[in-house]
């Protein structure tokens, strides 16, 4: 009975701990997104959900928020995820040379100055998307050295 | 959020002082005030994005304060060999990026954005290995890798666990401003043999350099200072490729001993290029690394470091196509299959025939008659001779990448009568091709996949072509019965990059077929029936050439007396060419025959007195007659004539040394080590003299090298082991073997391989 709550305190105590090793993100750091958002950039949510591995970074307020979304999936049907994740694109999306086995790239529909790129490594599809930079030139080189970083780290 | 806020504040200051640095060097230039043509400086563009990544970038000390110290607080960068010259870490903004520099060097910058120095980071075909040892044994083991595949990673302290540098440096790989900051050599042990400067594109008027981006208009006033900046001699020279293209496992990597990997360094010094080799087959004119790989060409873009219209090469093309496939750069592919099919640098000879109820061999084909029958069963010579490469064929890697032979014979009709080294349908290389590939294994005898070099332990088998040599490789093959007219035999020498599978590897088995290239090719009819002498094809070698060849091919394979048979065919055709008499001689000196051997290099000798190649033979058999004195003789010539020569150095250490002439041995084997840190030889005998003189410390530290650089005592064992479960690498492995569909021979069946003197 004594040894309860010692072990709820020692849980207690190490959650925190486990907080903060989810504070990075394993397919880019914060100030490689730092850099391509060209703002101070934080990691607001990094976790599984049932679409896949998530991390998503923000940087700026208001009108300059700007924002970088990862998601990482092993998959069984890359057609089926190939198709749900042109499902963001307000157009068709663009073949992408030289990042992993495939990959494409499409403005987001609905989303000012948005880019999506997405593609396969082996079996583990990627989702990159970047939000919030005006210059759409600079927009699509940031996002696509994002993607880049994600791809490369899943080889 | 403080710390946030400590860190912007600091990195303000940072900007400040960069940019306060940069007002600095614009007055300093505006003295002189001589006018040239005025380029757009890119430090005053408000929106560069280099500059927006400087504000956030994590302060050295910060870098420090989480890195990965595993090897010690001094040696930050093991396992690789690189260091930098100041203290600490140095800042990814350190290094200006490859766009700043190209907007002068436009030439450069296009050729090198393709280049596989710009991508060497980015590929999947490196990242599916490193981000294996990353994964199993630690990102700070990669430190090895990235000395040379990302330096600005590695000498920014981004190389360790949780690392707080932004990366997006990693698209440019090996950039302008890692190679032109290097300021200083080590021994050309390889794996980032170099010392990093701070990069600075400027001296000031008294020669120190000046860090950062300096504006365009500034550079323009003073281009020879630019130049003495980015510039140094020794960049022109093998041992600068060395610092990377050369490559060993040491045991901080491997938790085990050095292990050697990969040198086309040295493959190249003992090279006819070099002209430090006295002992070469042939001779040819001086080439360096540079000669061949970043040959001047004319240049179609403007670059200020064109000379005469024309630019040296910063597409480094080479044998990789792999990268530019992959990256959809077609510049870089036709420039890299140009490559590797120009130069003269294969020869392929389809030398003869012997059928297999005689000993005769009949060649060279195409100078001699002969007839052959339907079912005869025939043997045919195919030699293969590396003959305008400065390195081995493959001289990297030949655990991923792959020259074979691929051999095929067919009828009048066009029907395959035999083939040999073909792809199958699944991509994947016959096995039982002839292929220029090695076999790393592990402490369990298992074939390292991956290029894991980690877990090397040693190599089952390793078979090239050295710079220079040839490879004697044979087919045996039956004559259909009933076969008449002609068959067409054609021996190509393929080449990937990379094998099959590990293509596999990394992207799956589903991905597109990755190109092979021909490197060299011969194709010769013969009749079934009457064969007749026919005019030499254009490009076949001369016919002394071609039994010298056969004769090298034999002495590699430890056939004696054959490459003596072929060698004097040599002197029969060219008895004026003192390296035949040389060359029966070297054969003779293997064998064991020492006064034959003697006899021919004395007759090499009064055709091309004080000839150094002779002489270095000559000394061999004197010391078997015990001629002490005349080896020493001997010797001492050819190093004055060669003083780069690591035989004759090592020789002459040797005699020394059993003459207790301990100064001179030790002058001898501290010559040698300059040549090459590795040379075992050298590491035991120096840590006998120094003990001897009394430099325990010196002593210690040359013995610790040899044992740990002497071969794995277990490494035949995990050899043999790995071929006994693999029969067509144990084939391989023997120094002669026949390629064939035949039924094996009962002797082969009891067991032997095919093949075996």
């Amino acid at each position: 009975m004594k040894a309860l709550p010692f072990a709820a305190l020692t849980v207690l105590l190490a959650l925190p701990a486990v907080g903060r090793s989810q504070r990075s993100c394993p397919y880019i750091n914060t100030e490689t997104v730092s850099g391509a958002l060209q703002q101070p950039a934080t990691l607001s949510v990094r976790q599984q959900t049932p679409e896949g591995d998530v991390c998503d970074f923000l940087a700026g307020e208001g009108k300059m928020k700007r924002r970088l979304y990862v998601r990482v999936k092993t998959t069984t049907d890359p057609q089926h995820d190939y198709a749900k994740s042109r499902e963001v694109c307000a157009g068709k999306p663009q073949v992408v040379n030289a990042l992993g086995n495939e990959a494409w790239s499409c403005q987001l529909r609905g989303i000012p100055h948005g880019e999506a790129i997405f593609g396969r490594v082996r079996d583990t599809m990627f989702f990159v998307q970047m939000s919030g930079i005006p210059d759409a030139a600079v927009l699509r080189d940031k996002a696509s050295l994002a993607a880049e970083q994600v791809a490369n780290n899943l080889f | 959020m403080q710390i946030r806020h400590l860190k912007t504040l600091a990195a303000f200051v940072v900007l400040m002082g960069t940019l306060g640095g940069a007002f600095k060097a614009s007055a300093m230039f505006r003295e002189t005030g001589k006018k040239k043509p005025v380029i757009a400086n890119p430090v005053a563009k408000p929106s560069d994005a280099a500059e927006a990544h400087r504000v956030i970038a994590a302060s050295p000390e910060d870098i420090a304060s989480t890195y990965n110290f595993r090897f010690g607080k001094d040696h930050p960068f093991t396992p690789g060999n690189a260091e930098f010259q100041g203290t600490g870490f140095m800042k990814p903004d350190d290094f200006p990026d490859a766009q700043y520099c190209g907007h002068c060097h436009q030439q450069a910058y296009a050729q090198w954005r393709q280049a596989l120095h710009s991508n060497s980071f980015r590929t999947p075909f490196y990242r599916n290995s490193v981000n294996i040892l990353i994964r199993t044994k630690g990102i700070e083991f990669s430190r090895h890798c990235e000395s040379c595949h990302n330096p600005i990673a590695l000498l920014s302290g981004g190389i360790t666990q949780d690392s707080h540098i932004d990366r997006r440096f990693d698209r440019e790989g090996v950039t302008c401003s890692v190679c032109h900051s290097i300021q200083q050599l080590k021994s050309t042990s390889g794996n980032g043999g170099y010392v990093m400067g701070l990069p600075s594109v400027m001296l000031d008027e008294k020669g120190n350099r000046i860090p950062g981006k300096v504006p365009y208009e500034e550079i323009m006033r003073h281009t020879d200072r630019h130049a003495r900046a980015v510039m140094q001699d020794f960049y022109r020279t093998p041992q600068f490729c060395a610092a990377c293209h050369k490559a060993n496992l040491p045991d901080h990597l491997n938790d085990f001993k050095f292990v050697s990997a990969f040198s086309a360094f040295d493959d190249w010094q003992n090279s006819k290029f070099s002209h430090q080799n006295p002992l070469t087959f042939y001779t040819g004119d001086f080439k360096t690394c540079q000669t061949c790989h970043m040959a001047r060409s004319l240049a179609v873009l403007p670059d200020y470091g064109a000379k005469k219209g024309t630019f040296a090469s910063h597409s480094w093309a080479a044998g990789n196509t792999a990268v530019p496939y992959y990256m959809k750069l077609s510049e870089q592919m036709d420039k890299t299959v140009k490559f590797l099919q120009s130069g003269d640098y294969l020869n392929v000879d389809i030398f003869g025939i012997k059928k297999a109820d005689s000993e005769k061999l009949i060649a060279p084909l195409g100078s001699v008659p002969f007839h052959i029958n339907d079912k005869d069963v025939l043997d045919v010579y195919v030699v293969i001779q590396n003959k305008n490469i400065g390195h081995s064929l493959i001289p990297e890697v030949r655990d991923l990448y792959q020259a074979w032979v691929e051999f095929e014979v067919k009828d009048a009709s066009g029907k395959d009568v035999y083939h040999s080294g073909f792809l199958k349908p699944n991509g994947e290389l016959d096995e039982r091709a002839h292929s220029f590939t090695n076999r790393p294994v592990d402490s369990s005898s298992e074939f390292v996949d991956n290029h894991m070099v980690w877990m090397i332990h040693s190599v089952a088998f390793d078979n090239t072509v050295g710079a220079g040599r040839s490879v004697l490789v044979r087919y045996r093959f039956q004559v259909p019965a009933g076969l008449h007219g002609a068959i067409t035999m054609t021996a190509k020498v393929n080449y990937e990059h990379f094998r099959q599978t590990y293509l596999n590897n990394v992207f799956g088995k589903k991905h597109d077929p990755y190109p092979v290239v021909e490197l060299a090719s011969r194709q010769v009819k013969v009749n079934v029936g009457d064969n007749e002498p026919v005019p030499a094809q254009p490009d076949q070698n001369a016919e002394w050439m071609r039994w010298n060849n056969l004769g090298i091919a034999y002495l590699d394979q430890l056939q004696f007396s054959s490459s003596v048979d072929a060698f004097e065919q040599v002197v029969r055709l060219r008895p004026d060419y003192a390296d035949a008499y040389t060359n029966i001689a070297i054969a003779e000196i293997q064998w064991e025959k020492y006064g034959s051997a003697a006899m021919n290099v004395d007759k090499a000798l009064s055709l091309s007195p004080n000839n150094a190649r002779a002489l270095y033979y000559k000394a061999q058999v004197d010391r078997r007659a015990g001629h002490l004195d005349a080896e020493m003789a001997d010797l001492l010539e050819v190093v004055k004539q060669f003083p780069r020569s690591r035989d004759a150095r090592r020789d002459l250490g040797s005699a020394y040394f059993r003459m207790n002439d301990d100064k001179n041995s030790t002058i001898q084997f501290e010559a040698l080590q300059d040549i090459d840190p590795d040379d075992l030889t050298c590491h035991y005998n120096l840590s006998i003299l120094y003990h001897r003189a009394g430099k325990t410390e010196e002593a210690e530290k040359q013995l610790a090298l040899f044992k740990t650089e002497k071969i794995n005592s277990e490494a035949r064992t995990n050899g043999l082991d790995f071929l006994q479960k693999h029969p067509e690498s144990s084939r391989e492995s023997v120094p002669w073997h026949i390629h064939t569909d035949l039924p094996e021979t009962p002797h082969q069946a009891a067991g032997a391989p095919a093949g075996g003197q």
